[in-house]
Formats: structure tokens, C-alpha cells, sequence
């Protein structure tokens, strides 16, 4: 996409390849470091272009058009400096990882890098957005490099970045007698606040570095400490510690909350403050136990943080002292405090890099690969970035083989066996290994009888017969037989059919007679054997279509060949049909029973574990659990939630079991089957004697309860009647009415006689001190009398 | 047309208010000579809402907002969502953005097709500019600024950018938010532009200091200006008069 845009120093990156590092300690060091001068490229002293700073156009000076008001068609990024043809290239660009990138860096006053560039920063890394800076690997790779190449792209033009005057890298490079630029890393040379700018004395420190080597590192990170004492590439003493400080996953030690004010008072937090005060104990006692190497040592790298500097430089005899010109921050990203931490940070500093030759070069500042720690080798591994995993590592180039290695490509790190990656492997080796092709015939007979093995697990029972692989073809048949019975039996019992259970048992045990006869005369020859195996599960099928009457299906299930053998058994067949003792059901025996029928009626079916037995109960059906019982189905089986077979079903059920249990009293264990007590017809007949009795008694008590209740029922009619034939009668007839009954309750309690006050108009009875029936002031005892009167005087 | 106004006797009017083609937000607590210059212009046509967000009247910084919909910071309480859900019309969705950067009205400038963002925004939240405001999202600087939302002005018909900005940023910015745009100030020369002004498809209203010749650069810009040709007379018009003739 910019492909015409590309830095005319893009090659800057490619000449890296010829990039190779040895160690200050090294015996080659010697060589590298003879006839130094210092680099062109470093700053101040290379040559660098002006870079003029971006016309700012003020508001003022914008000449306000209203023509100009328009939308330009030239789609362009300048951060980026790239352009694009169409609305969409220009979309897709604001929204990749390079565009952020390079705004990224425009901010922080670094010139932009070109996608290709930028690619090889980023390799791997899949995003860079600002939500997901994770501090992983290929991050710090990221910002590694970033340190190192600001100036790879110094001849382009910087937009709107300030322009520093004077930049230190953290390397100065030098020319030596080869003729190669060599770099080291700046802190090696001179103490941060004592800057030396004399070529010369530079040149001087460095020649004198390989006999200095006696270096102390320092490092001390979220409660992690390690620390270690090297002599050129010994290591004299080292010491690593972890101490709880930092609070967990809210991250920060414990005293910078502390320092906050309002200390919380957790035993969290007062343990992170022991712990602290611990780890700092524990530095103190170390450091005074290394004196001896602190005083004689040359140089001394440090990773402090600021919170942490009072551990190292506080107190009243501190460890180390602020003016100490030995003391030396280490110059790039470090990790988790750790030995293998510390020897790469050693490795890092020692190493001398080489560029390659000083000439092609140029004024170019060099960029060194990302480098990676091998715990394996102990040594400091070129790594290109694109490649995810450290899978092929480069091997490090002894000294003096450095001058003739040719550049490692990453076509050639790939072909590179695992053992390449010791220390001493030539390179030349390396290139000229073959991989020799074998070709080699794998035999997978043992691995055949995955093959054949059917899905179901084979009976115990068959094995004995499964002698070869037809056996085993006749045994799957077998199975599926056994699926077939087992479905006819499932479905017999759920829907209660008996005629359907009674010919499935009969089919199975008529195939299992036939198969036990057959076992009897089993060494045959192996065709006969075939034969015969074949013929028996024709003849089950056979047997179990003519149990169900359906002799028709019979000739399309069976292919020619199988016919003519059946024939023969078919013929026998009827006669153990005739000899088994299945039609009278009492007299099935558990010794009669074949294994394999017990077996398949005891074994439960689906996932809840339930037998033929369980599935007949809770269906209700009490004739099925008779046969199944009958046909040796074990009542004292649960199922998976421990249910007996009598505990499942209704009473009709459970007179099922009691009355098979009063007809066999010893077949099974009926008190493991819970089944309580056996019931016989006699005992049947008595309660249902019994139960007509109560019947008859509670129909004569409802009877009375009934006639009780409709007395009671007319009284309060006729008590109902006779309010409403008073309320009927005029105010002066009540009062009549009341003073006869007076008069007739005067002459009771006087002892006279009864008076008649008035009289029936029809039979002249006594009606006095009663509510007469009446009609046009005729008066009566009764209706009837009424209807009488009435009639007649209609009439 | 563009009014000038003042909030409290502070020109960044910006600040206490949002303006979109939708709706209106206002700062609550505010004079009624403030409220009255939005009312007066827009009561007929779009809802002005007065709210704050967060307990804080500063509103015009917190969200970000165009004629599809509002964001408002995680801050916002349930009770002021509610309230502004309850004025706003139907067709406005509004959400409450999880964003580090809470001020989305500093870190996000959009009209109804285009938003520019702070190169650091959070990429859920550009999931939900894109689900929330239906517009395509650009990750860039104005004039070496990553507060884009406050340095930049722009509508459907215009943009305004600081007068820092480079001709080639401005040419570059023009084509990628596919608006014209010039630099300029508000409020006699201040270039934080959103803070000063807020401007919709019709109507802007500005600081009271906005010099005339910055109205002016305003006006003609966001195409405001009532004494502009209209586009029938601009741009239809060969078109017309080939037709007519």
C-alpha cells in the first residue's frame, strides 16, 4: 500500500543479519576491541539532517474562502504517509494496529515507521490496542526494539516532533581494527551524572572492560529479590528471595497504601508490612554477608524501584551509597527478579554486539535483534520476532567463528535440528545435516480385533465359544438376537400382552436349547461349525415367526443358501416345542430355565436400572408379573433408585406377588423381596365374604340416617304450613284464635272440662285453640273437609 | 444561524450544553437567559432537555451524542438516565459507556456519519459509538491533540479544527470525515473549539466573546448563514436551468 513511500534507508534492518554478539569475558574480546574509534553514528557526532520543523499555519493566516469549502479528493494518512485510491483502503487504514501505532509514536515525538516495519516490530503481537497492553513476552519485545531503532528512519522527515538536541543512547558505538561497528551499552563506561564525551577516554574504558568483570547485580521487584556476584562468566555467589508485599491482584506494595493515609488494618495488609520489613531484614543480612564482594567488586547493576530505595540506600549504615560512581541503573526492561533474570541481565551487559562492517553501515544507527534468555544454554539466543514460538534457536557464534558467519537467515533457522541450539555446534555442520528419509512397513495385525469388536460388551457365557473370528461374527449375531428378544419382552411387558410375553420366553428358550445341543457337539470341522451357527440364528428367527404366526416374513429375511440348511432344524423344531413345558405356566422350573433367559429377564434395562419385573409392576399389569415370576424373573432385584418390584406396583400388583408367593412358597426369597405374607384363593374367599358383610352393613346405616333425616324433614314443613296458614289469618281471627286457647288453657289448669269453641263447618270436630283452614269464613279441621264443603256448595 | 450565549458568565457554553440534530441537552441550574436562547431557537422542532450527568452540569464534556443516539459516562446515576430517556424521543438509543476515559465528550467529536476518538479509546467503546450512533470511527490526533472531541466542531455541512492544524492534517481530516473544514477560534480566539460552541445541521450557538468574524467564519462554514445562496441556487442550478432552457 506504501510501497512508494518506503524509507530510502529501508535496508537498515536487513543489515542487522549480519549482527553478531560475544561476551566482555570472552578470550575473543581482545580482537574485537583493538584500534578502536568511536562510530559515526552516535549522536552528536554523526552526521544528521535538520529536520525543519512544520509550517504551522495560525488561524489568523488561514485566508478564509468560502469557495474553498470543500471536501479535497486526495485521500492521504501523514502520519502514515500513505495515500490511498479509494474510501475503503482509507477506512481500513484509521482502523489498523499500524495507523495507532504510528500515532502512538507521532505523539511521543518519534518519526513514523513504515508497514513493513512496523510488521517486524509487531510480529506476533495481535493487537495493540489501549485496552489490552498485557505485559507479555512479545510486548516487551515491542518495546525493546522501540528503545533501540528511534533512529533507523532519521532522515525522513519528523512531523511536529521536538527536536532533542543532544540524544544518548543507551549503546555507544565504536569502529575497531576490522573495521566493524561494535556497540556497548553506555552504563558500562561512565556513571550516569559523570557523562564522558572524550573519544579517547572512551576508547581507554572500553579497552580496559574485559579486565573489570567482577560486576553485582541487583534486582528487586514486587517483593521478588535476586541478586548475584559474577566474575567474568562465574557466578560467585547468587541469592534470590519472595516475600508477600504486593497486595494480590489489586497490585501496589502495601506501604505506598500505607503511605495514603487511613493504613488498613487487615491481617492481608499487616501481613504484606511484616513481609516487607522481612524482605528488607533479609537484603540487609545478605548484602552485609557479600561486603567483601561489594567492596571489591567493579560494577554494581541495580533495578530499584523508587519505593524499594530505602532499603538499599536508607537507613544509617546503608547498603549502598548514593555517590558510589560503581552503582549502575540496568538500561533496559527487566522482568520478575529471578537468577535466570540476572543471568540474562549479565549476558545482556556483557555482550559486545558487532553490526558488521563499519563502511555500509554508514551514519545509520544499527538495531540489534531482540535477544531471548535460553535457560538451556545459559546464553542469550537471536530470535526473529515473526517466529511465535522459540522452536529452531539460532546458535550462539563462538568468538572466533563470528568473523566468517555468514547471515542466519530465518529460512535456515528453520531447518536447524533441536540439537543445534548447543553452544559449540558449527554452523557449517549445522547446514550440511540431512534428514535421512526412512521408509518402513508398519504391521497392524495386532491391532485387528478393534475391528471386528462390536459395539455391545459379549457375554460372559460366550466366550468359552468365541474361538475365532467366526465365532465372534456368530456371537454379534447373538447380540442382536438378544436386542431383538429383550425389545419383544420390553414391549409384551409395558403393554401388558401375555400372549406376546408367553411366545417370546418360549422363542428364546427354544434358541437356547438348540445352541446347548450345539455346544455339546462342538469339535467339528469348521465349515459344519459355520453351518451350524448359521442355521441357529435362521432358526430363531424361524421359531420366533412361526410363534407369532407370521410365516410369510420368513422367506424375505433368509437368503437362499441359509434355507436349505434350516430346513433340517425346522423339522425339529415343533418337537421342543411340544416337549417344553410351557404351556402350563406352574410348571416352569428355575432349574428348567435356561441361563440365558434368567439372565435376560433379570438383567436391567435402560437407565434407571428397572427389570421386566419392575416395568410389569408399575404398568399394573398382574398377569404379566405372574409369568415373568413363573419364568424365573427375581423378584429381589432393585432398581437404580432401590426399588423392590413389590414396593413399585398398586395392590392388584402386589396380590400378584402375594398369590405367586402362597403357590411357591420356597422359590424365592420373599422376605428380601418384601413381599409380606402369601395370599390363597381360601384367605381371597374369606375377605371377600367379609368385605359383602360391611358392604351390606354400611348400606343399612345409610338407610336409617336416611329415614331419620326425612322425619325430621317433614316436621319442619308441617311446622312451616302451619306459620303460613296463621300469618294468612286476619289480625282479629289471631286474636280469636289466641283468646280460645286461653280460655281452653284457663279451664285446663282450673281442671274443667274442655270447651268447644267452634267446630268443624264440614265433620263439626273440635277445632278450638287450632289453626282452622278457612275460606269466606267457613272454617275446617282439615283440607279435606274444605273440598268436601266446597264441592258441595258448588254443586 | 449562529446566536452567542452565555452560561453563568462563561463563555464555554460547550461545556453546559450538547446539541445535536435530535435534541438538546442543557445544564440544569443554569439562568433562564441561557436556556431561553436554546428554547427560543429549537422548542419547536427538537426536545430541550435540561440535565446533568453524574451530579456534575458539565454535560456537554461527560457525553457524546448525534441524531441516532447518546452515550453517556458509567458515572451517569440511574435516576438522570431515566430522566433523559424519558425526554428524549423514541428513535434516540442511550447507553452508559464503560470507558476509562469518562469525558466522552472530550475524547470523542462525531456528527451523524463520521466520530474521530482518542487514539486510545477502549475498543468495546468503539463497538458501541458504531452499535449506538451508526457511525464509522477514526482513531486520530487534531493538530498533535488527542482531545479530539474538544479541540474540533463539526456537523453534517462542516467542521471547524484548531488553527494549529496543518493544511495537509486539514486536507487530510477533511477527506476522512468527508466534511469541509477550516480552521478557526471561538470566543476571540480560543481553540478549544467544542467548548465554545455547539452546532447542529441549523444552528449553532457559540460564546458570548465570539467575535463576528469568527460568527461569520461559523456561519459560512456550517453552512448557518440565512443570506447563503441556497443549494438550488448553487449547485441545481446548471442542472436546472438545462432543463428549463
Amino acid at each position: 500500500m506504501e510501497g512508494s513511500k518506503s524509507s530510502p534507508k529501508r535496508g537498515t534492518r536487513s543489515l542487522t543479519a549480519h549482527y553478531s554478539a560475544c561476551l566482555l569475558h570472552d578470550a575473543a574480546i581482545e580482537e574485537k576491541l583493538q584500534g578502536l574509534t568511536i562510530a559515526s553514528c552516535n549522536s552528536g557526532q554523526g552526521e544528521r539532517n535538520e529536520h525543519p520543523g512544520e509550517p504551522v499555519t495560525g488561524g489568523d493566516q488561514v485566508p478564509f474562502l468560502p469557495e474553498k469549502l470543500v471536501v479535497p479528493d486526495v485521500m492521504s494518512c501523514n502520519c502514515c504517509k500513505v495515500s490511498f485510491t479509494d474510501r475503503e483502503d482509507q477506512l481500513s487504514h484509521y482502523k489498523s494496529d499500524w495507523h495507532r501505532y504510528n500515532l502512538h509514536r507521532r505523539l511521543t515525538g518519534q518519526p513514523f515507521v513504515t508497514e513493513d516495519t512496523f510488521e517486524e516490530i509487531a510480529g506476533d503481537v495481535s493487537s495493540i490496542s489501549g485496552s489490552d497492553e498485557d505485559d507479555d513476552d512479545a510486548d516487551a519485545v515491542l518495546r525493546e526494539t522501540t528503545n533501540v531503532i528511534p533512529h533507523q528512519d532519521s532522515g525522513m522527515d519528523l512531523t511536529s516532533s521536538p527536536i532533542v538536541n543532544e540524544r544518548k543512547f543507551h549503546k555507544i558505538f565504536f569502529k575497531n581494527a576490522l573495521g566493524e561497528r561494535i556497540s556497548v551499552y553506555r552504563c558500562l563506561l561512565h556513571h550516569k551524572k559523570d557523562p564522558v564525551t572524550d573519544p579517547t577516554e572512551l576508547v581507554k574504558t572500553v579497552t580496559k572492560l574485559p579486565k573489570q568483570t567482577k560486576w553485582i547485580i541487583l534486582m528487586v521487584s514486587a517483593g521478588h529479590f535476586a541478586g548475584a556476584v559474577f566474575h567474568g562468566k562465574q557466578v560467585i555467589e547468587h541469592k534470590t528471595f519472595h516475600r508477600y508485599t504486593v497486595r494480590a491482584k489489586r497490585g501496589t506494595a502495601q506501604s505506598s497504601r500505607d503511605k495514603q493515609g487511613n493504613a488498613p488494618k487487615s491481617a492481608g495488609a499487616r501481613l504484606r508490612r511484616y513481609n516487607e520489613a522481612a524482605l528488607s531484614q533479609e537484603i540487609q543480612e545478605l548484602m552485609s554477608s557479600w561486603s567483601e564482594h561489594l567492596a571489591s567488586c567493579h560494577l554494581i547493576f541495580v533495578r530499584i524501584p523508587t519505593n524499594n530505595r530505602a532499603m538499599f540506600y536508607g537507613g544509617k549504615n546503608p547498603i549502598l551509597k548514593k555517590e558510589d560512581q560503581r552503582i549502575r541503573i540496568i538500561p533496559f526492561a527487566t522482568r520478575r527478579p529471578t537468577f535466570s533474570e540476572a543471568k540474562r541481565v549479565h549476558q545482556m551487559l556483557a555482550s559486545v554486539e558487532c553490526y558488521g562492517q563499519d563502511a555500509d553501515l554508514g551514519g545509520i544507527v544499527p538495531m540489534s535483534p531482540p535477544r531471548f534468555y535460553s535457560a538451556e544454554s545459559g546464553q542469550l539466543e537471536v530470535r526473529e520476532p515473526r517466529e511465535p514460538k522459540p522452536k529452531a534457536k539460532a546458535p550462539k557464534p563462538e568468538p572466533e567463528k563470528a568473523d566468517r558467519q555468514e547471515s542466519l537467515s530465518s529460512s535456515q533457522h528453520a531447518v536447524e535440528p533441536e540439537e543445534g541450539s548447543s553452544s559449540d555446534a558449527d554452523p557449517d555442520i549445522v547446514t550440511d545435516a540431512q534428514l535421512v528419509e526412512h521408509m518402513q512397513t508398519v504391521d497392524f495385525s495386532h491391532l485387528r480385533q478393534f475391528e471386528c469388536t462390536s459395539k455391545k460388551k459379549r457375554g460372559k457365557k460366550k466366550k468359552g465359544v468365541t474361538k475365532d473370528n467366526n465365532a465372534e461374527a456368530e456371537s454379534a449375531v447373538l447380540d442382536e438376537d438378544r436386542m431383538k428378544w429383550r425389545n419383544r419382552l420390553f414391549t409384551a411387558c409395558k403393554t401388558g400382552d401375555v400372549d406376546a410375553l408367553l411366545s417370546a420366553l418360549t422363542a428364546m428358550k427354544d434358541s437356547q436349547t438348540l445352541k446347548e445341543k450345539l455346544t455339546d457337539s462342538s469339535p467339528e470341522s469348521c465349515v459344519t461349525f459355520e453351518q451350524q451357527s448359521l442355521s441357529d440364528t435362521s432358526s430363531t428367527i424361524l421359531s420366533q415367526g412361526l410363534q407369532s404366526s407370521n410365516s410369510t416374513s420368513i422367506a424375505s429375511v433368509e437368503d437362499s443358501k441359509n434355507v436349505e440348511n434350516v430346513d433340517g432344524e425346522t423339522s425339529l423344531h415343533p418337537d421342543k416345542d411340544a416337549t417344553s413345558p410351557r404351556d402350563d405356566g406352574s410348571s416352569f422350573d428355575a432349574t428348567q430355565n435356561s441361563d440365558i433367559t434368567t439372565d435376560m429377564l433379570n438383567s436391567p434395562v435402560g437407565d434407571s436400572k428397572m427389570t421386566f419385573l419392575h416395568l410389569a409392576a408399575r404398568e399394573g399389569h398382574a398377569e404379566i408379573i405372574t409369568t415373568l415370576l413363573t419364568s424365573g424373573a427375581d423378584p429381589t432385584i432393585k432398581d437404580g433408585s432401590g426399588k423392590l418390584p413389590y414396593n413399585v406396583g398398586e395392590t392388584e400388583v402386589r396380590n400378584a406377588f402375594r398369590r405367586f408367593m402362597a403357590a411357591f412358597p420356597t422359590r424365592y426369597d420373599y422376605a428380601k423381596a418384601q413381599v409380606p405374607s402369601p395370599l390363597t384363593p381360601e384367605m381371597e374367599n374369606e375377605k371377600k365374604i367379609k368385605m359383602a358383610e360391611k358392604r351390606k352393613q354400611k348400606k343399612k346405616a345409610a338407610a336409617e340416617r336416611n329415614k331419620e333425616k326425612k322425619a325430621v324433614e317433614a316436621q319442619t314443613r308441617a311446622e312451616n304450613q302451619e306459620k303460613e296458614r296463621y300469618l294468612a289469618l286476619s289480625d282479629r281471627e289471631k286474636r280469636a284464635l289466641a283468646a280460645e286457647r286461653r280460655i281452653l288453657h284457663q279451664r285446663n289448669e282450673q281442671g274443667k272440662d274442655r270447651p268447644v269453641l267452634s267446630r268443624c263447618y264440614q265433620c263439626g270436630a273440635d277445632i278450638t285453640g287450632k289453626i282452622p283452614f278457612e275460606y269466606s269464613d267457613y272454617q275446617f279441621c282439615t283440607t279435606k273437609c274444605l273440598r268436601e264443603h266446597r264441592g258441595k256448595a258448588a254443586s | 444561524m449562529a446566536v452567542r450565549a452565555q452560561f453563568e458568565g462563561n463563555n464555554e457554553i460547550g461545556v453546559f450544553s450538547k446539541l445535536t440534530n435530535n435534541y438538546c441537552l442543557v445544564a440544569i441550574g443554569g439562568s433562564e437567559n441561557f436556556y431561553s436562547v436554546f428554547e427560543g431557537e429549537l422548542a419547536d422542532t427538537i426536545p430541550v432537555v435540561h440535565a446533568s450527568i453524574a451530579g456534575c452540569r458539565i454535560i456537554g464534556r461527560m457525553c457524546v451524542g448525534n441524531r441516532h443516539g447518546l452515550l453517556v459516562p458509567n458515572t451517569t446515576t440511574d435516576q438522570e438516565l431515566q430522566h433523559i430517556r424519558n425526554a428524549l424521543p423514541d428513535t434516540v438509543k442511550i447507553y452508559r459507556a464503560e470507558e476509562k476515559l469518562s469525558a466522552l465528550g472530550n475524547v470523542i467529536a462525531c456528527n451523524d456519519y463520521v466520530a474521530l476518538v482518542h487514539p486510545d479509546l477502549d475498543r468495546e467503546t468503539e463497538e458501541l459509538l458504531v452499535d449506538t450512533l451508526n457511525v464509522e470511527v477514526f482513531r486520530h490526533t487534531v493538530a498533535s491533540n488527542v482531545l479530539v472531541g474538544s479541540y474540533t466542531a463539526f456537523s453534517n455541512q462542516g467542521g471547524m479544527v484548531p488553527p494549529k492544524t496543518s493544511v495537509e492534517d486539514l486536507d487530510e481530516l477533511s477527506s476522512l470525515l468527508q466534511v469541509p473544514l477550516v480552521a478557526g477560534t471561538v470566543n476571540r480566539g480560543s481553540d478549544v473549539l467544542a467548548a465554545g460552541l455547539v452546532v447542529n445541521d441549523w444552528m449553532a450557538v457559540c460564546g458570548q466573546d465570539t467575535t463576528s468574524t469568527e460568527v461569520s467564519v461559523i456561519e459560512s462554514v456550517f453552512k448557518l448563514s440565512d443570506r447563503e445562496p441556497s443549494q438550488i441556487q448553487t449547485q441545481m442550478r446548471d442542472s436546472l436551468v438545462d432543463t428549463l432552457s
